[in-house]
């Protein structure tokens, strides 16, 4: 079994529909029962989700295994802190002033993020394999370290944004409404993507991932599609990072260090890499994992990494067979019939 | 800059370089290699300054306990290869990423749970601890001269391995062409379970350097291993000459700019640089693999 | 000579000179060759002849250490193998290349599409897509493979796979069609199909054939080239080729015993 013969299977269908529907019921599932700590729970999910939805388009359809998308994420974080700092201070930045109204950081952190992807990328794409990877992870780190030198926004202990982010006057009242927001936003990029990976430009992607040979010989230089395909991946995961910085109202150089970027693939992989909303399984079940296993013990790390180790050890075809075998069981007779 | 302040930080350059190097040289073998990606070499170097530090307290003599822990952590290195990794090596690098991530998890938390979260201390021998004149007003930790001379003395041993002896040309065969040389009958397989537990027992002896100037505590071998992937990155895969001069360039660089430049700039120094000769030479300043 | 002669008359491929080292080997030495268009012109030689080093520098994913490539009248020896696909330069691999995760369609749509030149559209749904499908659908059965369209690459076998590659090399809509042992490890039963398949393209298009299968060559070929260490020993009609001596002593020969 290898990662593409599944990969057909790319559009959303009834799963996933079943899980937003469910999703969408879980703030009134915690009114009785639940509490807010339940839908922060899931706020950080769906978050994480989105992260590793933007990163799994280039890591499950491109096969680029980026270990710098915590980057994209700390950019679209603390675009959005550092203009609410400054909004809250009064000052000006290079000139203009702070804002904390998310109609403007929100698509300033994106413009950001997509200058940072395309000049990154058009350095990284050129590389493959395991360079691809460590340029990467130095790239993550290069960002990790100057966020902690920088002093005048929190350096290691990162920063809180004091004044209520707001869009044009209207704040988010409770966790519910900050909920709502993330899983329509995730919503929305999900279908995006799905649209993206069936289109003209997908197959270019997807093709590339197999075989870059073929697809120079029929004509298709990959650079500029990996290269547009990269900078759709960051931008994505930059706006999972604005709305951390919603949710969290704090951001810390944590955020993007190159752990986030690793748990960010864990994700993906952990979602099946075929499928553009297979991430927001992946995310659930991490942070459900992460929960519940730190409640258990304070080695939960051990529990977790022990785990990886063992998937990747017993189903040589990686999470993905994992996901295969189960598949084969609920499904296999239908297929065969 | 005064003379005696630059004199120091050319020391301390060159001693985090080779530092470096000896991190490095283990992991651009390995890659080049077996085209294998590991990002738990940094546990290595943390696992061998904490067996020092524990070795230490128990044989009371320090030159034991450093060999005792590069011994250790050889072994350990050479478990890991012998029981895991080698089944590794021919799957994609996303199964090696995980793989490796999730023993830097396990690492992380074995060390926890064995030696706590409290950093621990380095004890030096009564010898070490006094500081030297090197030039008139200035002084410099003896230690450090020390941590210096022994690691240019480990390089220089291993770069006349790889450079002059028959292991040494199977192992530079081995990077550059792999089938090739299973082809000429070198058991690649012994070969390489070889060079990664020597580079266990060097990660470990770089560890053991930087314990007294660096804390030892967890996740240390973490900033590390970012370091040498950079000096791997910019001396080329699989080259032990490659990585030398790399790791020397990056040690000088990242010292000189902590001194010169506001910790905005210096902090990204190393990352600019290695941009920068990646922009003029892709495959790093000695490719092993052409 | 008129104008329009003149056009007949420059072949679609021309080499000059063509020269490739690799350290102290040589692969190609001085080649001089063409192809005629509408032509299928054989290209034989021992192992080690260079044949797929050819290939490779006509295709462009080798760079020539001297002479020239000229395609169509233009000079193409330093242009990228992206850059030549587009200008009708096809290419199908000696050792199979073709997307084994997409099915049969996908991997023919792909080519498709590549030759359109429209692959930054982002929105619409390739899988409806019938300016993609409908020519994809048509190679497909040209190549015979209609049956297995929805079946994905890896699954099919090895000789569906070589006639996958003739359907993509055709999706391009080539003027010259590098065919790089389109018979290597087919069976008897394969190989006769795609015989007769390349048969149906003679005239058609503009072939340069590598091959090893000697019958299928003499059978196929309006001229054959002898490659012998880099060099051209001869060229002329496969009669002509049969009856050098040159070439039994070189080649020939060098087979049967």
């Amino acid at each position: 079994m290898t990662l593409s013969s599944v990969r057909q299977l790319v559009v959303p269908n009834w799963p996933v529909l079943l899980i937003f529907v469910l999703l969408a019921l879980a703030p009134v599932w915690s009114m009785y029962g639940g509490s807010d700590f339940t839908i922060r729970l899931l706020t950080r999910a769906l978050i994480l989700a989105l992260a590793a939805v933007g990163l799994n388009f280039v890591l499950g359809f491109g096969g680029l295994v980026s270990l710098m998308h915590a980057s994209f994420f700390g950019v679209g974080a603390y675009t959005v802190a550092i203009l609410a700092h400054h909004d809250f201070n009064g000052d000006t930045l290079f000139g203009l002033p702070g804002t904390s109204n998310l109609l403007v950081s929100g698509p300033a952190a994106v413009f950001l993020a997509l200058v940072f992807a395309v000049a990154t990328g058009a350095l990284v794409l050129r590389t493959k394999g395991a360079y691809f990877i460590m340029m990467t992870l130095a790239l993550n780190q290069m960002l990790f370290f100057f966020m902690i030198a920088l002093q005048q926004y929190g350096g290691e202990d990162g920063m809180q944004i004091y004044l209520p982010l707001h869009l044009s006057g209207y704040e988010f009242g409770s966790d519910s409404a900050i909920y709502y927001t993330v899983l329509i936003v995730l919503a929305f990029f999900v279908f995006l993507l799905s649209r993206l990976v069936c289109s003209r430009f997908g197959n270019v992607i997807r093709a590339s991932s197999e075989n870059e040979e073929r697809l120079t010989a029929i004509g298709i230089s990959p650079f500029h599609y990996k290269l547009v395909a990269f900078t759709i991946s960051g931008a994505v995961t930059a706006v999972a990072g604005v709305l951390w910085a919603i949710s969290q109202e704090y951001v810390s150089p944590a955020d993007l260090s190159w752990i986030r970027s690793a748990d960010l693939v864990v994700i993906a992989v952990l979602g099946g890499l075929v499928r553009v909303w297979g991430p927001l399984v992946g995310a659930l079940v991490f942070v459900l994992a992460e929960y519940f296993l730190s409640d258990i013990t304070v080695y939960w790390q051990l529990v977790f990494g022990l785990g990886i180790i063992a998937v990747v050890v017993l189903f040589p075809g990686g999470m993905l067979s994992v996901w295969a075998t189960i598949r084969k069981i609920n499904w296999g007779r239908a297929h065969d019939a | 800059m005064t003379t005696g302040l630059f004199v120091e930080q050319s020391l301390n350059g060159l001693q985090l370089g080779v530092m470096l190097f000896l991190v490095t040289a283990g992991l651009t073998l390995v890659f080049g290699i077996m085209d294998f990606i590991n990002l738990a070499h940094g546990s290595l170097f943390m696992f061998g300054a904490f067996l020092a530090a524990t070795f230490v307290k128990i044989t009371g003599i320090f030159w034991l306990a450093l060999i005792l822990a590069v011994l250790a952590t050889g072994l350990i290195g050479f478990v890991m290869e012998f029981l895991v990794l080698r089944r590794f090596y021919h799957r994609s690098h996303l199964d090696q990423v995980l793989l490796t991530f999730g023993f830097i998890l396990v690492f992380n938390d074995i060390t926890r749970i064995i030696w706590g979260s409290i950093p621990l201390p380095m004890p030096l021998p009564e010898i070490l601890s006094m500081p030297v004149q090197i030039m008139p007003g200035v002084m410099y930790p003896s230690f450090r001269i020390a941590i210096l001379v022994l690691g240019l003395i480990v390089a220089l041993c291993l770069f006349l391995i790889i450079e002059r002896t028959r292991l040494g040309m199977w192992i530079r065969a081995g990077a550059s062409d792999r089938q090739m040389t299973s082809a000429l009958g070198v058991n690649v397989g012994l070969v390489f379970t070889l060079v990664f537990a020597a580079g266990a027992a060097l990660a470990a002896l770089a560890g053991i350097m930087s314990g007294p100037i660096s804390a030892v505590q967890i996740g240390m071998g973490e900033p590390i291993l970012i370091l040498a992937l950079v000096v791997t990155v910019i001396g080329g895969i699989g080259s032990v000459k490659g990585a030398l001069i790399a790791a020397i360039m990056i040690g000088m660089v990242d010292t000189f700019g902590r001194v010169m430049f506001p910790p905005a700039i210096s902090s990204i120094l190393i990352y600019l640089l290695m941009v920068l000769i990646l922009a003029f030479r892709p495959r790093g300043l000695f490719p092993a693999n052409v | 000579m008129t104008l329009n002669e003149k056009i007949e008359k420059e072949p679609v491929l021309r080499l000059a000179g063509l020269t490739k080292r690799f350290g102290g080997i040589i692969a190609t030495d001085h080649l001089d060759f063409d192809v005629r268009a509408g032509e299928i012109h054989g290209l034989i030689g021992p192992n080690g002849a260079g044949k797929s080093t050819l290939v490779a520098q006509i295709q462009g994913n080798l760079r020539p250490d001297e002479g020239s490539i000229i395609f169509e009248g233009r000079d193409i020896t330093v242009e990228a193998p992206h850059r030549r696909a587009k200008l009708g330069v096809a290419r199908s691999f000696q050792i199979t290349s073709v997307f084994m995760g997409f099915t049969m369609l996908a991997n023919v749509m792909m080519a498709v599409q590549a030759q359109a030149g429209h692959s930054m559209w982002f929105w619409k749904n390739t899988s409806m897509d019938s300016s993609l499908i409908d020519p994809a659908m048509e190679l497909l059965e040209l190549v015979g493979l209609t049956r297995s369209a929805q079946a994905l690459a890896q699954n099919v076998s090895y000789g569906e796979r070589r006639q996958l590659e003739l359907a993509m090399a055709l999706a391009m809509k080539p003027k010259l069609l590098l065919l790089d042992e389109p018979m290597a490890g087919m069976g008897r039963q394969d190989g006769g199909r795609m015989i007769s398949l390349l048969e149906t393209l003679k005239g058609r298009y503009s072939i340069l054939l590598v091959e090893h299968d000697m019958d299928a060559v003499f059978t196929l070929s309006d001229r054959i080239s002898v490659l012998v260490a880099g060099r051209c020993i001869a060229t002329g009609s496969p009669e002509k080729i049969k009856s050098d001596a040159g070439v039994r002593d070189a080649y020939l020969g060098h087979k049967s015993t």
